[in-house]
Formats: C-alpha cells, sequence, structure tokens
C-alpha cells in the first residue's frame, strides 16, 4: 500500500514538504505541485531539509507549475511529470495525502 | 480507474480550482472515470453564477460549469459551505427566504455524505486546496 504525497506550499512558507519527507515510507512518492515546486529547486536550503529522509521515495515536479515559475535549476534527483503524469502516479498509487 | 475529486481552495485567491481542473481533464484523456468532483469550503464559490472575471484573466467559474457540463459530471457543492458564502439554488433561496438563487448550471447542492458516498465508490481520491 504506497502513497503519493501532493505537496502544494512552498517549503519557505510552511512545513508541507518537511511533514511529507517525514511521514513518507519506502515506495511512496512525492509530487510538488503549484508554490510546492520550490522545493524541486537545487539550493543548500532544500539539501538541508532533505538530508535524513527517507531514501526510497521518489520525488516528482509537476513541470507546468515549474515553467509558470520560471524555475532556473531543478535538483538532479527530481523528476519532471505533465498533468497526464500527475494522474498516473495517482494511479499508481494507492492513497494520496495532499500536504499544503 | 474512478477517480473522484474534492477542491476546497478559493478560485480567487489559490491555485487549487485551477490544479483540479487540468487534472480531471488529463484524467478524462487518459480514459479514467470521474465519479464525482465535490467542492467544499472556499471552493463552493466556482458554483456561483454571478462572479466577474476581469477581461485579461480566466473565468474559472466559467470554465469548470463548461467542463461538468461537457462531460455530464456529478458536480456536487457542499450545501454548508455555500449557504454560508451566500451560493443559493432556487430550493434553498425559497428555503431561506432570499431574494435570488446563484448557483451555476452544471453544478448540485448537497451534504458532505455525497463525498463520503464518492470514496466508497472510487478507485482513487485526490484532494486539492488548503
Amino acid at each position: 500500500m504506497s502513497t503519493l504525497h501532493i505537496v502544494s506550499s512552498s517549503p519557505f512558507d510552511s512545513n508541507a514538504f518537511s511533514s511529507a519527507l517525514k511521514t513518507a515510507s519506502q515506495g511512496d512518492a512525492i509530487l510538488l505541485i503549484e508554490n510546492g515546486v520550490y522545493a524541486a529547486v537545487d539550493a543548500l536550503q532544500i539539501d538541508n531539509l532533505m538530508s535524513g529522509a527517507m531514501p526510497d521515495v521518489t520525488h516528482y515536479v509537476l513541470s507546468e507549475d515549474v515553467d509558470a515559475r520560471a524555475l532556473p535549476r531543478l535538483r538532479n534527483n527530481i523528476a519532471k511529470v505533465d498533468y497526464a503524469g500527475f494522474v498516473a502516479l495517482v494511479c499508481q498509487h494507492h492513497n494520496s495525502v495532499s500536504w499544503n | 480507474m474512478i477517480i473522484s475529486v474534492m477542491v476546497t481552495g478559493s478560485p480567487v485567491s489559490q491555485q487549487s480550482a485551477q490544479t483540479a481542473l487540468s487534472f480531471c481533464q488529463a484524467a478524462l484523456s487518459a480514459g479514467h472515470q470521474i465519479y464525482r468532483v465535490f467542492f467544499y469550503e472556499d471552493a463552493v464559490q466556482l458554483g456561483s453564477a454571478l462572479n466577474v472575471a476581469p477581461q485579461d484573466e480566466r473565468n474559472l467559474n466559467a470554465a469548470w460549469s463548461e467542463f461538468v457540463k461537457q462531460y455530464e459530471l456529478d458536480a456536487v457543492i457542499c450545501v454548508a459551505s455555500a449557504l454560508k458564502r451566500g451560493i443559493l439554488n432556487d430550493s434553498e433561496a425559497s428555503r431561506y427566504q432570499k431574494p435570488a438563487a446563484n448557483l451555476a448550471e452544471g453544478f448540485d447542492i448537497s451534504g458532505l455524505g455525497q463525498w463520503v458516498d464518492a470514496c466508497l465508490n472510487s478507485d482513487r481520491v485526490v484532494s486539492f486546496g488548503a
């Protein structure tokens, strides 16, 4: 029973991303959408948040929301998906949790 | 798969109603079935037929209304959230003796039990908004 954690708030505004990192267990995935995509940038603050996170959790980011915010450089341990990919992720996991 | 979607974010101050619409369109394109879309808390504002969007902005209320009509989706507005925010259909307007009803085409007003029913009858449920 795996879970898709959908994070929609910036890691600089809320604890949503940190909470998802702490809650996600092996085989889960984290999808960053809306302002949550700021957790996909290649930055020291994000690395610090990620340290100690569960290793077997795949990270995804919604490409439309990355493009809308013109984010220059994403960390290399994250995969871009479009809305079709978003739907596929929802179907691949048994449950979804939305973190704001 | 059978998917249900809950939307809770305000359409005027949050992105979630837009995200949910794009998600629903992608789900239908991929051949999935949408059992119900449930609008709760501030997202019930999407059910108003009286909002006017600026000319250079997308009218999300109209986009959602068109979408649910086009695909004949079950789009439910939570009654408790709706009444508090002045979204009424004809029967609620007459029940509470209000001068007008403003529920947009394609939407129904009903209770949270409809979301429980959606959870029981869907393979996947996804929530959008704070």
